[in-house]
């Protein structure tokens, strides 16, 4: 935590020197950034569907029209979950007694696409990003872990909103997602096919 | 270039899980040989030495209190699952040989492929020798225990080796750097829990 904090700090500095000001309550007119800390819960997921705010989003973007922005975004998130001791028939034949930490890493990064409704302090908007995911399934039992790293194609479609309250300073971040990536994933007796999950992001606006 | 900067950072921001959950007892895999008929068994015999695999050449063996009761408790267990004890081995259809992995030395240092035709003094029946006729790639750690159960009736003892039919991996069976008898116990019983098809 005290690392994501660092990292956090870091970014946010480097983001206020970048963007150059102007009188308006955004920064900058023509581009946005937003940091955000984020809030997952896997929806249908065998492997680990406990819901988690490890995960950060990172996205930026220039507004080509008045109101539709391109860009670019990265976030990753952590899942992990508890499986209580349990037997598994891992073939036929073969059976193990044990009980399981599951953990789900996925890092998906790409474009975006953004629609402002209107361009103002308070601007709402929806969005889709669409890119690539990385993802880890590791399987914690014992001393023992089984782990598989898979790649994906990843889509999330997002509504919410940038929200500037202060003149030329930084505002506030909010947004609904629902993502939708192709990682597969086969350990043990635990198989995945895609990844679907909704969560939030609250963050900072620039 | 901001958020490249940004990605690189945080690919180390995997968040670790929190093992602590784990209850830290007994891990247990049990295997069996699908063409064997279980039923059609009469009598087994318990071996009453443990073989301790640790980094010796020479072969050395677990006999006190302790491994007594885990030779009972193995035995206890064939027996009630309606198979009748044998006073030796030469008059039981099965036989159940016991080995301690004191250190894991002999699974590190030999490569892949069967580990005990490199350890000394592992289980040879008259000179036999015995192979286990399904696949398996267990993970082994040091205060674990495996079982063995050898079908003594090969279609030509004399040429042929002998068949693991059945064989269990109990596993965490240390508490410090002493055995957990009591967690021993669950988990041999675990292991004919996971296994209804041994009965006669």
């Amino acid at each position: 935590m005290k690392t994501i904090n660092k990292i956090f700090g870091i970014v946010l500095f480097a983001c206020i020197l970048a963007i150059p000001s102007k009188s308006k309550a955004q920064i900058s007119l023509d581009s946005y950034y937003n940091i955000d800390w984020q809030f997952n819960i896997p929806l249908g997921n065998s492997f680990s569907d406990g819901a988690s705010g490890w995960g950060m989003n990172f996205e930026g973007g220039y507004y080509v029209t008045q109101d539709i922005a391109v860009g670019a975004f990265l976030n990753f998130h952590t899942n992990n979950e508890y499986f209580s001791r349990r037997t598994l028939n891992l073939s036929n034949t073969l059976s193990v007694n044990t009980d399981q930490q599951h953990q789900m890493f996925t890092l998906p990064f790409g474009a975006l696409i953004r629609y402002r409704f209107v361009e103002a302090d308070f601007q709402p908007y929806v969005g889709m990003k669409l890119g690539a995911c990385y993802s880890e399934f590791n399987n914690y039992y014992y001393i023992f872990m089984k782990s598989q790293d898979k790649w994906g194609f990843y889509m999330s479609p997002e509504v919410g909103f940038n929200w500037y309250p202060w003149p030329n300073s930084i505002g506030l971040h909010f947004a609904l997602y629902y993502s939708f990536a192709t990682n597969k994933c086969n350990i043990m007796t635990y198989s995945q096919d895609i990844l679907n999950s909704i969560g939030f992001r609250l963050g900072l606006a620039f | 270039m901001m958020l490249f900067a940004a990605s690189i950072m945080l690919v180390a921001c995997q968040k670790d899980p929190d093992t602590d959950k784990l209850d830290n007892n007994y891990l247990v895999y049990t295997n069996y040989d699908a063409e064997t008929d279980f039923s059609k068994i009469e009598s087994f015999h318990v071996i009453d030495s443990i073989l301790i695999i640790g980094n010796s050449e020479k072969p050395t063996y677990w006999n006190n209190s302790n491994s007594e009761k885990i030779v009972n408790a193995y035995s206890d267990r064939l027996e009630a699952c309606g198979y009748t004890p044998a006073a030796t081995a030469e008059e039981a259809d099965v036989i159940l040989q016991l080995s301690y992995i004191n250190t894991t030395y002999y699974f590190s240092s030999f490569g892949p492929g069967p580990w005990w035709n490199a350890y000394p003094g592992y289980w040879n029946w008259g000179g036999w020798g015995w192979y286990y006729p399904y696949t398996f790639n267990y993970s082994y750690s040091t205060g674990s225990i495996i079982a063995e159960l050898v079908d003594t009736n090969a279609p030509n003892a004399q040429n042929d080796k002998l068949r693991v039919i059945w064989n269990s991996y109990i596993c965490g069976l240390l508490n410090g750097n002493n055995l957990s008898l009591s967690r021993t116990m669950e988990a041999i019983n675990q292991a004919f829990v996971q296994s209804p098809y041994l009965k006669k």
